[in-house]
């Protein structure tokens, strides 16, 4: 069986820096992936290169077989990767669901029955009530959820989720958890970066990768990874 | 509230049909003024209002258009109206390989690059071989004032329609999302080169149209005068003082400026323009989002209490 998401020796460097070095890694249909790794590790990049935000300077992204590396990023929207961003950015001067609608427009014509689609997908995530409030009037919780609601809107069969988890409280972590199984359930497979929540992390990844200064140190179920020593020293530094 | 926007925006155009003939000359100059630039504002308003592409260099459409019109007229001996039109059509034309290019460029260096094709342009016009050099081209002596003021209500209605069109339709919506953020729009499916550039062309579209007009109704057509950086600066000031991204923003920005900068210039010929940015920096330190998105806000202040 071929990967739904195949990351093939990707690596991206900025001047003499290496943000990411050789990554490999694969997500099959419906499974849940979480790649951990301390802030700087080359998450966000990682997204950046298979979104398209950036190409990569050497290696290949595969999504359901084909190559997406130079695909300008609309079009890898299309085919079926949808992404958030770590630091939530609602479209300013657009109420919340047309925020919501710009990701609909990509499956519906006519702003009629992108408005219904988006109402819907609002309702799932439980923000409805604000649908025609100013996106900017939305607390971070809030503004994560759209984040969230906007990119599935594009009804994705992959979805990268950049540090979805970052600055919740663990109540709305576990909604948050919850949201990722119902997703699941649904056959839409995802990636989250997640930077500290190991808790999360333990209880909803079928798989773990492990980034550390652009390299995957270790990948495996969540049982292996945390065994691994290489991921114990990246985290709690070099055992004695 | 679309629909009253419809009905009022009809009734004004109505209104300035039928007041200019019944003034006298001057009445209806200071008419063709003033809708030649609310007409340029609204123009403007689609790339850099909906799309958040402040341009300097529009104009550079406007002169083409002028140039359509002066060259078809003297050289070809064509009827100028139908020069009019194909000025608009050069401009679209134009526009989609310049806006491909120009477009990769953002914020500040899209604004002095644009200014740097307009002045391009206007060197080039003045050393092209066939348009009269910087000497410039008269056309037939005429009282062309009323055609060209008719042919420019057209196009301000046209320009009217589509802004209206951007405002209600998807095209602007995708128009909206990536002014707030172009790489989050685009991770949401949203070709955005391909809008951005439809927006620029609707930009040079009506200065383009607009161009021919200001050439019949001077019957005369130098380089500097329809490439000219004042046009220019005057139409971007207006959209910002009336409201950037608005609807009713190019029309107040543009009616206030155009009345205040012809009357002024009447009174004091030699510190006009001194007078006239000053006013400008005040009403903007005052109201730093535009006029009309500070009467929207008040408004919704006043239905908010009662």
């Amino acid at each position: 069986m071929s990967a739904l998401l195949d990351v093939d020796d990707v690596a991206r460097s900025f001047g003499g820096v290496r943000a990411l070095d050789g990554v490999s890694f694969r997500v099959d249909e419906g499974e849940i992936v979480c790649i951990i790794g301390p802030n700087g590790a080359g998450k966000t990049t990682l997204f950046n290169v298979i979104s398209g935000v950036m190409r990569p300077s050497k290696g290949d992204v595969r999504f359901r077989g084909r190559s997406v590396v130079g695909m300008p990023s609309h079009r890898i929207a299309a085919a079926g990767i949808g992404r958030t961003y770590q630091v939530v950015r609602p479209f300013s001067r657009l109420t919340v669901l047309e925020n919501v609608m710009v990701g609909a427009l990509l499956h519906e014509r006519g702003l009629a029955p992108t408005r219904r689609t988006a109402a819907t997908i609002l309702e799932a995530v439980g923000l409805e009530r604000f649908a025609d409030a100013p996106a900017e009037s939305l607390t971070l919780t809030q503004r994560k959820r759209l984040e969230v609601a906007r990119t599935l809107a594009i009804r994705p069969k992959l979805l990268l989720l950049d540090e979805v988890m970052a600055g919740l409280t663990p109540t709305e972590a576990d909604a948050m958890c919850a949201f990722l199984r119902t997703l699941h359930e649904q056959g839409i497979a995802a990636i989250g970066a997640v930077e500290h929540v190991m808790r999360v992390v333990m209880s909803i990844s079928h798989r773990i990768v492990v980034l550390d200064f652009g390299k995957t140190i270790a990948q495996g179920t969540p049982a292996e990874v945390s065994a691994d020593p290489a991921v114990i020293e990246a985290y709690f530094g070099a055992t004695p | 509230m679309t629909d009253r926007r419809i009905a009022a925006s009809v009734a004004i155009l109505a209104l300035c049909a039928i007041l200019p003939p019944l003034g006298s000359g001057y009445v209806q100059s200071v008419f063709y003024i003033a809708v030649l630039y609310i007409a340029l504002a609204y123009g403007w308003n689609v790339i850099a209002g909906y799309g958040g592409y402040l341009s300097f260099g529009q104009v550079t459409f406007f002169g083409i258009g002028a140039y359509a019109v002066a060259l078809g007229v003297t050289q070809l001996h064509l009827p100028w109206l139908l020069c009019a039109f194909a000025g608009g059509a050069i401009a679209a034309v134009l526009a989609v390989p310049l806006g491909y290019l120009m477009l990769r460029l953002r914020g500040p260096f899209f604004a002095l690059g644009m200014l740097g094709l307009a002045q391009t342009t206007r060197i080039a016009a003045e050393a092209a071989p066939f348009t009269g050099g910087s000497a410039g081209i008269y056309l037939p002596p005429g009282s062309n004032t009323l055609p060209a003021y008719y042919w420019t209500l057209a196009v301000l209605a046209l320009a009217m329609g589509m802004t209206l069109w951007v405002d209600r339709s998807t095209f602007g919506l995708r128009l909206r999302a990536l002014r707030a953020d172009e790489r989050a729009a685009g991770t949401l499916g949203v070709d955005v080169t391909r809008f951005k550039v439809m927006a620029f062309v609707i930009s040079a579209i009506v200065p383009g149209l607009l161009g021919g007009g200001y050439a019949w109704y001077l019957t005369y057509v130098d380089p500097a005068s329809v490439f000219s950086t004042h046009i220019e600066l005057q139409t971007v000031a207006m959209v910002i003082l009336g409201g950037v991204g608005t609807y009713w923003g190019p029309f107040v920005g543009g009616a206030l400026m155009s009345q205040v900068s012809q009357s002024l210039g009447a009174r004091f010929p030699q510190g006009h323009l001194m007078i006239f940015g000053g006013l400008i920096v005040a009403l903007l330190i005052a109201l730093p989002r535009g006029i009309v998105p500070a009467l929207t806000a008040a408004l919704a202040r006043r239905s908010a209490r009662a």
